[in-house]
């Protein structure tokens, strides 16, 4: 058994935010005052180009974590332990805090959807993951960190809640907890269940970071799309949480319609307000009472495919070329 | 540990990946309705048939935007309609197989022109060409984005342009195409609307050098000479001989002044002698 304990000295790292390519000259032509940042590792675990380069040049400036997508904890495939040893290649070049994926499933038979899906919550799965975090942690030499994921769907079969199920893995793993506050507003919304009833059951001490990203209110549902400011309600929902988990990292998370940098910097210091105990304004947030007919993509995904079209430029090779052209 | 057998998976859990992974991938088909219902919990505001169609929804939605930034001149020549068309169709039969999405539309080219819309026709279509030969250029582009280049090792200066040991940088590509794919993706590049190019062989050299993509047009003899370098692991010499060959001796007089460009440009690199 592996129950975090108050000795445990994990960093706190403050707030810190996604290292998107959109804003990457600006990082490094300004080198902004950001407490860390998270990094995607798939962006860079088999980059050997200039996104693996610009990764050296943060890492030497900011503390960084990273954070993964397809590794896939709860598939019925094998591990793949080609991935996994490009992950702890990646880590012992660059030194993260931790390393970080979600309590998920993205494909079997070798492929890969590049979506988080739900895992059934069962005492079957609970044991499958559980051993396959013990793996994942001993090729790591680290404990992982897992992050709740925003589901759509629940199953028949699951007998656990998912924060209990969490908690259960962090005892007999002694992983560690990314809690993504708005996947559990999302998530509780889309199962007809009540955020507070969750956070009732989440184990806080195991907690190490905080996500926080914008969603997409249809109605029916709610879509997770990271894509605009923060909800109010998951800005009460943050302010719960931090009460109990003071130490845990902040990030925020802005990955469809990225705004410039200082825009999402002045978006995660608000939550600097909320952790000194300043009140939601939820009747003058503009997110209240906004339901969009139209359907965004959940978790998207496109900010991970370089904008390089800007980049390649003809060129000419020799004084004549040039005068032509 | 290796072998797998410490982490096989729960038989229910390996069918419920099964049924979801095919709702995903092969929603033309469709699940069965009485799977949907044994599977998925209704809630009170969507049926379980509603809650798998918002995954299934997402699924295309979110892999076709990263299509449109891997094919971003493609997707501007066919239109979003058409473009979609044709990458979704690629996706069903191509579901990714890799964790990074850097290699989403790794097949895309070969897949058009394997299910070229003239297959049954009595003449090719010259757009579908031009569909092929713009996917093959952007793919290209986008590999040499973040291949393993010659950064760390330094390129040959004109001060080597006579040692023996002279290579191609391992971060540039050689192609011809049938339409000059390069200027039509650089007027897209630049913010215009240019029309349905004019055919004409092209042949061109994509290199990364400096972390840098450039696009250089070359005549056909140094397409030639260059292809013949890049063969096997033999010398500038022995390419000089061989195209020699073929294209005439007056090439001995070309090459060296071909060979300080392609010095100037990061083409070439020192390697083992």
């Amino acid at each position: 058994m592996h129950a975090p304990h108050p000795g445990d000295n994990w960093p706190r790292l403050g707030l810190g935010l996604g290292l998107r390519h959109v804003h990457v000259e600006h990082i490094l032509k300004h080198w902004p005052a950001v407490d860390w940042f998270e990094v995607i590792s798939e962006n860079f675990m088999f980059s050997a180009g200039r996104p693996r380069q610009v990764l050296r040049q943060v890492a030497e400036r900011y503390p960084l974590v990273m954070h993964g997508v397809s590794m896939s904890i709860g598939s019925s495939d094998p591990l793949d332990f080609r991935y996994l040893q490009a992950l702890k290649a990646l880590a012992d070049e660059i030194q993260p805090k931790w390393i970080s994926d979600h309590l998920c499933w993205t494909g079997i038979q070798g492929k890969h959807t590049h979506d988080l899906l739900p895992l059934p919550l069962t005492d079957e799965t609970l044991q499958h993951v559980a051993e396959r975090i013990r793996i994942v942690q001993a090729v790591l030499e680290r404990p992982l960190v897992l992050e709740n994921p925003s589901s759509y769907l629940s199953y028949t079969q699951s007998s656990w809640t998912e924060p209990a199920f969490l908690a259960e893995l962090v005892v007999q793993t002694g992983c560690r907890l990314l809690f993504d506050v708005n996947n559990c507003y999302v998530s509780c919304y889309n199962a007809g269940q009540d955020p507070q009833d969750y956070l009732k059951a989440l184990p806080h001490e195991a907690i190490v970071q905080l996500h926080l990203a914008g969603h997409q209110h249809c109605g029916s549902h709610i879509i997770d799309t990271h894509d605009r400011p923060v909800a109010a309600a998951v800005w009460q929902l943050f302010q719960q949480v931090w009460r109990r988990s003071p130490a845990a990292a902040i990030l925020l998370e802005w990955d469809g319609n990225i705004p410039d940098f200082d825009t999402c910097l002045a978006e995660l210091h608000k939550a600097k307000g909320f952790m000194q105990g300043q009140q939601v304004n939820h009747w003058a947030a503009a997110d209240v009472g906004r339901v969009d007919a139209a359907e965004a993509v959940s978790t998207p995904v496109d900010f991970m495919v370089a904008p390089l079209m800007a980049e390649a430029r003809q060129m000419a090779m020799t004084e004549q070329e040039r005068q032509d052209a | 540990m290796r072998d797998g057998r410490a982490d096989v998976a729960p038989l229910a859990l390996a069918q419920l990946q099964q049924f979801m992974q095919s709702a995903l991938l092969q929603q033309a088909e469709g699940p069965d309705h009485g799977l949907i219902e044994r599977y998925i919990a209704a809630t009170g505001l969507l049926d379980p048939a509603q809650h798998l169609a918002i995954y299934q929804r997402a699924y295309f939605a979110r892999l076709l935007q990263c299509m449109q930034g891997q094919f971003k001149a493609l997707a501007h020549a066919l239109g979003s309609e058409l473009f979609r068309d044709f990458a979704c169709e690629y996706l069903r039969a191509h579901p990714s197989c890799s964790p990074t999405l850097a290699h989403l539309g790794a097949g895309f080219a070969d897949y058009l022109q394997q299910n070229r819309p003239d297959a049954h026709a009595a003449q090719p279509e010259a757009w579908i060409d031009f569909m092929v030969d713009l996917a093959d250029f952007e793919w290209t582009l986008y590999s040499l984005f973040d291949a393993p280049g010659a950064e760390e090792q330094g390129y040959a200066t004109l001060a080597q342009q006579d040692h023996p040991a002279l290579r191609l940088q391992p971060c540039l590509a050689l192609r011809q195409y049938r339409f000059p794919v390069g200027a039509y993706y650089q007027q897209v590049a630049d913010g215009h609307d240019p029309v349905f190019p004019l055919a004409q062989q092209v042949y061109l050299a994509l290199v990364r050098t400096h972390y840098r993509l450039g696009i250089f047009s070359l005549q056909p003899a140094q397409y030639a000479l260059l292809s013949r370098l890049a063969q096997a692991d033999g010398t500038l010499a022995q390419a000089l001989a061989a195209t020699a060959d073929q294209l005439g001796e007056a090439i001995h007089s070309l090459a060296p002044i071909w060979l300080r460009g392609w010095l100037q440009a990061g083409f070439l690199v020192l390697g083992h002698d």
